[in-house]
């Protein structure tokens, strides 16, 4: 086993009264399967929404490759200096107008309500930067900037873009295409079109690899529940990531197909790729893991091997109940 | 007037609100932003504009604004006028997105909704900045004084001949999507004549190659050979006849490709349909007493709602092309109104020769005729015309160049993969964000493009209009062109088009037909329209939720 690509250190997250997430720790290894499995309400799902940015954590720190989550997912300096550029001149041209116009103040006095407003404007929002920053503690939900990195997530219930084809949806997902950037669509036409073909031929192998090729040019909509679990799972792998968080990414998927899906995960596994998943399939999840973590009550209760946790005493009483 | 130029009105009015649609369909119908504010933009955008062309306010006479730039030259031309229009709408909307746009969907509406108005209420009570209440004229719309063209000069052919080319150019590019579509006719060839010669550029790949491009190089050069012929000899009308009647010849083209999966028993309803509105309107003109006819036309009206009701309701093939049916008899209406209607007069007086001049005049619709100014001619069997190219014409090509472009530039947009960030985004967000990408990004461009458009709109507005005052920015126009999106098509470009082209062939119809009615009713028959869009808005949401055309999927091409 290698470094740990994830640290998970003490975290916490609250909704009202309900404890979700109470410290729960652990580490995921680079390169390996792991397989997350408690009774329902363990906080599993809430686990992953706080380790893909979608939740705020209440307490507690994530590290993705050594790197504090909160800290990947800061506005990057830039980000400030042109949304506080932007107010600033925003206001002070504000201030000019208004000293021209309602005031009826000359050429020098206007320049300076024009400053006033340029401070105020520019000063205003880096006050509110650092309000929210204080208030909220550290924490910047933008699971974009985490997904940017190479930390991907699929949902429980599966988020499938209903109208678009599944095609669509595969070919949604690369980062960094030059077709998404307004001006290239008007300017770059050849460049956005020979990478598109190479997205949608990616997108095609994808399809053929999940062997649902054949509903290609369907709205993802009218896919089956399977079909969207794959579809799913087809997009982040589309993204190119490094850690994969999969929430239960064969409920609702024919054995057949099951079988090959984890042939394709162990596969991917082999090629460098990390996973962490949610299953409530046991065959599956103790056939493919690496290493298990079992977590109730927002804790993690036992971590090892797939075999370890088989005979573990405590796991068999809280899920397997037995 | 000819029916010729009440066309032309209409249509200036469908490309403004065919652009200002296109705007708030990026928002709504691909972003899913709900901007019930879209008219904000618009005000933006015409006030901009007319503050650039406008000469300085003079206190003597009344009128206050911040600037007019209209003296400085360069500056104070229409072409810089439209372009900070759209820039500043642009921006505003930008602005106005950044604190709005974080709201849910109906929330976001509300808010942009209060925003707009804020902006009528700024005009209406800060007198110094556009005039406060009362209206902002005193500017004239580009090039005006030198219409009717005077086709003696240089001007007055290079003007016909950009007119020409803009026609061209839309007729040959709409022919070349056709030309493969039906093989009874000849259509290939006439595409490589009328084309000159440059439909071999078909054979290329790269851009020049294009539909849009062919279509745009033949009209530049129909164009080019107008302005030549018309300085060298001065055949006007003759130019006239010929650029009109390739247009007819492309619009049936399209017509019958459109249709051409209707078979007889359909185009027979279709007709049946057309010709039944006609006649159930035919009382308002004949019949003398108000009572007799209102209920006369209403009755005959009702009729035929049954009679189509019943149809579609008790037999099949009627069904399955219910709505087809209606195209088709809006069409054969508009059809013999266009053409029958007008020599109805002189052939009941058995004038054969003014009936067929009438009708020559609304064939040949690139060119005004009538009035005291003009080229005089002489032609056989009809008798005299008097022709001269008026300045609506000329706007009116202008105004359909302008939504051509944006047009494409948008299926463009929408088409490539920042369009598929978009539709994603209106779908779900939360999948955009687990894919790496922020929808905030997207959200506000989204808005400063659809403002900009709404900006752009709002200028050529201000161009038609001649005058701005800050009551017609209420928040109904932006209802009336959430009503053409809808009635159109959510999400889709050309459903824009045709929700405007319908919006307006409704209010053109209704103006008409209350001429038929003495003042005092004709005041209840404008406001009683207002009722009538309504009930149409809620038909179409509660039978066509998608649009006549329905959301345009298409993938987007690789």
């Amino acid at each position: 086993m290698s470094d740990p690509i994830l640290e998970v250190e003490d975290l916490r997250k609250t909704f009202g009264g309900i404890v979700a997430v109470d410290g729960a720790t652990f580490d995921i290894a680079e390169g390996s399967i792991t397989g997350l499995i408690g009774p329902n309400g363990a906080g599993k799902t809430t686990t992953f929404n706080l380790i893909s940015g979608f939740y705020e954590p209440d307490g507690g720190v994530v590290r993705y490759d050594g790197r504090d989550l909160q800290e990947i997912m800061r506005p990057h300096r830039d980000e400030t200096v042109i949304w506080g550029g932007a107010s600033g001149i925003t206001a002070g041209t504000l201030g000019g107008v208004v000293g021209l116009g309602p005031l009826g103040l000359s050429a020098a006095p206007a320049l300076g309500t024009t400053l006033a407003g340029a401070a105020l404007g520019a000063g205003g929002y880096l006050a509110k930067q650092r309000l929210t920053q204080r208030r909220s503690g550290h924490t910047n939900s933008r699971p974009y900037m985490l997904a940017r990195d190479g930390l991907v997530r699929t949902f429980q219930l599966t988020r499938e873009l209903g109208e678009m084809t599944a095609l669509e949806n595969l070919m949604l997902a690369p980062q960094g295409q030059a077709g998404e950037n307004l001006a290239n669509t008007w300017f770059r036409r050849d460049a956005v079109h020979e990478e598109e073909a190479t997205v949608r031929a990616r997108a095609e192998e994808m399809l053929e690899l999940l062997e649902i090729e054949h509903v290609r040019d369907e709205p993802a909509g009218n896919l089956s529940g399977g079909q969207r679990k794959l579809l799913e799972l087809g997009r982040v792998l589309m993204l190119e990531p490094r850690l994969i968080l999969l929430d239960e990414p064969v409920a609702g998927v024919n054995p057949s197909l099951t079988k090959k899906l984890m042939a394709r995960i162990e596969r991917l596994r082999d090629e460098g790729y990390t996973f962490c998943i949610v299953e409530h399939d046991m065959e599956v999840i103790m056939e493919l893991s690496d290493t298990i973590i079992v977590m109730n009550e927002g804790k993690k209760l036992v971590e090892g091997q797939p075999e370890e946790i088989r005979n573990d005493d405590a796991v068999i009483e809280a899920y397997l109940g037995v | 007037m000819a029916a010729s130029d009440v066309v032309i009105s209409f249509m200036l009015l469908v490309s403004i609100y065919g652009i200002l649609s296109l705007g708030l369909n990026v928002k709504y119908g691909h972003t899913g932003l709900l901007d019930f504010g879209h008219v904000g933009f618009y005000l933006v955008g015409a006030y901009t504009a007319a503050l650039f062309v406008l000469g300085p306010d003079d206190p003597t006479d009344f009128t206050a604004y911040v600037v007019g730039l209209g003296d400085v030259p360069v500056i104070g031309t229409w072409a810089v006028a439209i372009l900070a229009a759209t820039i500043l709408a642009g921006i505003v909307g930008g602005l106005v997105a950044l604190p709005t746009i974080r709201l849910r969907e109906d929330y976001l509406a509300i808010t942009v909704l209060g925003v707009s108005v804020i902006f009528q209420r700024v005009i209406q009570s800060e007198t110094w900045l556009a005039n406060g209440p009362d209206a902002l004229r005193g500017y004239s719309p580009p090039l005006q004084s030198l219409f009717p063209l005077a086709m003696d000069t240089m001007v007055g052919p290079a003007l016909f001949g950009l007119i020409v080319a803009v026609v061209w150019a839309i007729a040959t590019g709409a022919l070349g999507r056709l030309r493969d579509g039906d093989s009874r006719l000849p259509l290939s060839a006439v595409y490589a004549v009328t084309t000159f010669g440059l439909a071999r550029l078909h054979r290329r790949t790269d851009g020049l190659g294009s539909l849009p491009t062919v279509g745009a190089l033949a009209g530049l050069v129909a164009g080019l050979l107008s302005f030549a012929v018309l300085v060298a000899v001065d055949p006007l009308l003759t130019l006239g006849v010929l650029v009109s009647l390739y247009t007819w010849f492309v619009a049936l083209v399209a017509v019958a490709h459109h249709y051409r999966h209707l078979g007889l028993r359909e185009w027979a309803v279709g007709v049946a349909l057309g010709t039944g509105l006609l006649v159930s309107l035919l009382p308002l003109p004949v019949v003398e007493s108000v009572g007799l006819k209102s209920a006369l036309t209403l009755g005959l009206l009702g009729a035929l709602v049954v009679a189509y009701y019943l149809a579609v309701t008790r037999v099949e093939w009627v069904a399955a092309v219910k709505l087809t049916v209606v195209g088709v008899g809006a069409l054969w209406f508009v059809a013999l109104w266009y053409f029958l209607l007008p020599i109805l007069g002189p052939l009941g007086d058995g004038d054969i020769a003014a009936a067929l001049n009438t009708l020559f005049q609304n064939v040949v619709w690139v060119l005004q005729f009538g009035g005291d100014v003009g080229i005089d001619y002489a032609v056989v069997v009809i008798g005299d015309l008097t022709t001269k190219v008026d300045y609506s014409r000329f706007q009116l090509a202008g105004f359909v160049l302008f939504l051509a472009g944006l047009y494409y530039a948008l299926e463009l947009t929408v088409k490539s993969p920042f369009g598929r960030v978009l539709r994603a985004v209106r779908n779900d967000e939360t999948v955009v964000k687990s894919l790496g990408k922020d929808p905030f990004v997207y959200k506000v461009q989204t808005m400063v493009l659809g403002s900009a458009l709404g900006g752009f709109a709002g200028a050529l507005w201000a161009m038609y209009a001649q005058g701005l005052t800050f009551t017609t920015f209420a928040p109904r126009i932006t209802f009336i062109t959430l009503l053409i999106m809808f009635l159109g098509g959510v999400g889709n470009n050309k459903g824009m088009l045709l929700g405007a082209g319908i919006f307006w062939a409704f209010q053109q119809a209704t103006t008409q037909l209350a001429s038929f009615f003495p003042p005092a009713v004709r005041v209840n028959i404008q406001a009683f329209r207002l009722v009538v869009i309504g009930v149409l808005f809620l038909l179409v949401l509660y039978y066509v939720p998608e649009g006549l055309l329905g959301r345009d999927e298409r993938e987007v091409d690789g």
